[in-house]
């Protein structure tokens, strides 16, 4: 749904703006007037499985707005293996449920590290995750610090290419959750 | 399709208060189904909707500033339902109706205590006499237009009055907001008690709704296509439209190579599985990766992978 009254367009679920304007299809739009809650409350209702409805938002261009600077297959299987340790320790923590999102941002970085006797110029990884209401607005997740040293620890020791992982401690606004 | 919803409708207008999604919260959360429609909406719009309230938002303008948001000058005639103001929108009821709207020597902003004068309004049933209320606001109603009567105060000032004959209330503070704990409770008093809704907007009334309209939409014979993304929304949909009309629906579910570790398959079986949903999937990663080579540019790399940019060109 999106309103265009004097205050800015407000922006929901809603989007089919990638659609060509001249099209022999017709539109289908079951959604068009409910708010975000109200759609899992109707996938409840319709049996749509809980692991789906109860799944963080993910957009639409992917981890690409998750790997920062060009996108390879290397660094796309980087973002990936990082994402699935923080989706599953968060879980296991039972903390899954109370943050809106939460996932790794690979950044164009190498920095200098130690594993065992060598020096290592490795990748760093961001973490970011945020509590919100609506997406609208969002306050970094004050996640346990054990939580995050098992992340962490997880996520250097298990993805070779990765040596420095470190915390987004912004909010919305004046940041954005995604950082592309 | 049409619009109009088989529902009981509330309409409201929207003046460019930050809060205005949060009055259709409350609204919707009250088990009445509501729409938001600019301030400026044409009279045949409205009721076209047949509402059984309308609601003024509040805003930032002032309404006796020139070029202040109004609604078309015989709405409040012209649409025959029971009519509630918030903040901007009791101050347009005040300007449009014969009183008199001014600044006031001090911004208000924050909490205020609420004294009830009337118990015996609609408006305000079952509220203790006095109560928080949560003020934002730069302008208020200096004189109560002819045939209002006042029916609550802040500090000895104007809050609320109501015109109960034409059904027209209007209230200074925010009912919308988490900050006026009772709010909640004045939003259900106008919806039932004043327009005489029942609620009947509920997940299996809207279930229902939307899958006559897409069968009415399909007839006997029409089919559908779904990009599913697997996420809430388009799966979702999905699972409505196959309510409808079931296999004649045909989902697509394109792995763009940017998703998570495992989610193109596992999605795909879940979705076949648990909701028997009739899903193509797409492997096209590549032809995303090759169109992604080379780029760094955050905005250039969504123009790359937008639906409709395919293929690339």
């Amino acid at each position: 749904m999106s309103v265009r009254g004097p205050s800015a367009v407000i922006k929901s679920h809603h989007n089919v703006g990638g659609l060509p304007e001249k099209m022999k299809l017709k539109l289908i739009e079951p959604l068009r007037e409910l708010f975000k809650d109200e759609v899992r409350l109707i996938g409840r209702e319709l049996g749509v499985p809980p692991e789906i409805l109860g799944r963080h938002p993910f957009p639409g261009p992917g981890l690409a707005v998750r790997i920062i600077g060009e996108i390879t297959e290397e660094k796309i299987r980087l973002v990936q293996a990082a994402d699935r340790i923080f989706d599953e320790e968060l879980r296991l923590a039972e903390l899954y449920n109370s943050v809106w999102q939460a996932f790794p941002v690979l950044l164009p970085v190498s920095t200098v590290g130690v594993m065992g006797d060598e020096r290592t110029y490795e990748r760093v990884v961001a973490l970011r995750a945020v509590t919100s209401v609506d997406g609208m607005t969002a306050d970094w997740a004050r996640l346990p610090h054990e939580v995050l040293a098992r992340v962490s620890g997880r996520i250097v020791s298990e993805i070779r290419g990765i040596n420095r992982v470190v915390y987004d401690i912004s909010s919305k606004p004046p940041s954005t959750i995604e950082w592309e | 399709m049409t619009n109009v919803s088989l529902h009981e409708t509330v309409i409201i207008l929207d003046f460019g208060s930050q809060y205005t999604q949060l009055i259709a919260r409350r609204v919707r959360e009250a088990g009445v189904y509501c729409e938001i429609l600019p301030f400026n909406a044409p009279v045949e719009a409205i009721n076209a909707r047949s509402p059984r309230g309308l609601i003024f938002s509040g805003g930032p303008s002032s309404v006796y500033a020139q070029d202040a948001p109004k609604p078309h000058p015989q709405l409040l005639d012209a649409i025959d339902c029971p009519k509630l103001g918030i903040c901007y929108g009791l101050q347009v009821f005040a300007e449009e109706l014969g009183g008199a709207v001014v600044a006031s020597p001090n911004r208000e902003f924050g909490y205020a205590r609420l004294k009830i004068l009337d118990v015996t309004s609609r408006l305000f049933g079952g509220l203790p006499e006095e109560m928080d209320v949560w003020m934002s606001h730069g302008d208020h109603v200096s004189e109560v237009p002819p045939g209002f009567r006042v029916t609550a105060l802040t500090d000895d000032a104007l809050n609320a009055i109501e015109d109960e004959s034409r059904g027209i209330f209007g209230v200074q503070f925010h009912p919308e907001v988490a900050h006026t704990p009772l709010g909640a409770q004045v939003l259900r008093n106008f919806l039932f008690a004043v327009c005489g809704c029942r609620g009947d907007w509920s997940p299996e009334a809207v279930v229902e709704e939307q899958v006559n309209r897409i069968r009415t939409q399909l007839g006997e014979t029409g089919r559908v296509v779904c990009g599913l993304s697997g996420g809430v929304d388009s799966t979702v949909a999905a699972a409505l439209v196959h309510k409808a009309v079931g296999d004649r629906q045909t989902c697509i579910f394109v792995d763009n190579g940017l998703l998570r570790e495992g989610e193109f398959e596992s999605t795909l079986s879940l979705l076949r599985q648990s909701m028997k949903l009739n899903i193509v999937g797409v492997q096209a990663g590549d032809l995303f990766l090759e169109a992604l080579r080379g780029i760094t540019d955050p905005e250039e790399k969504r123009k790359r992978i937008r639906p409709g940019s395919y293929p690339p060109g």
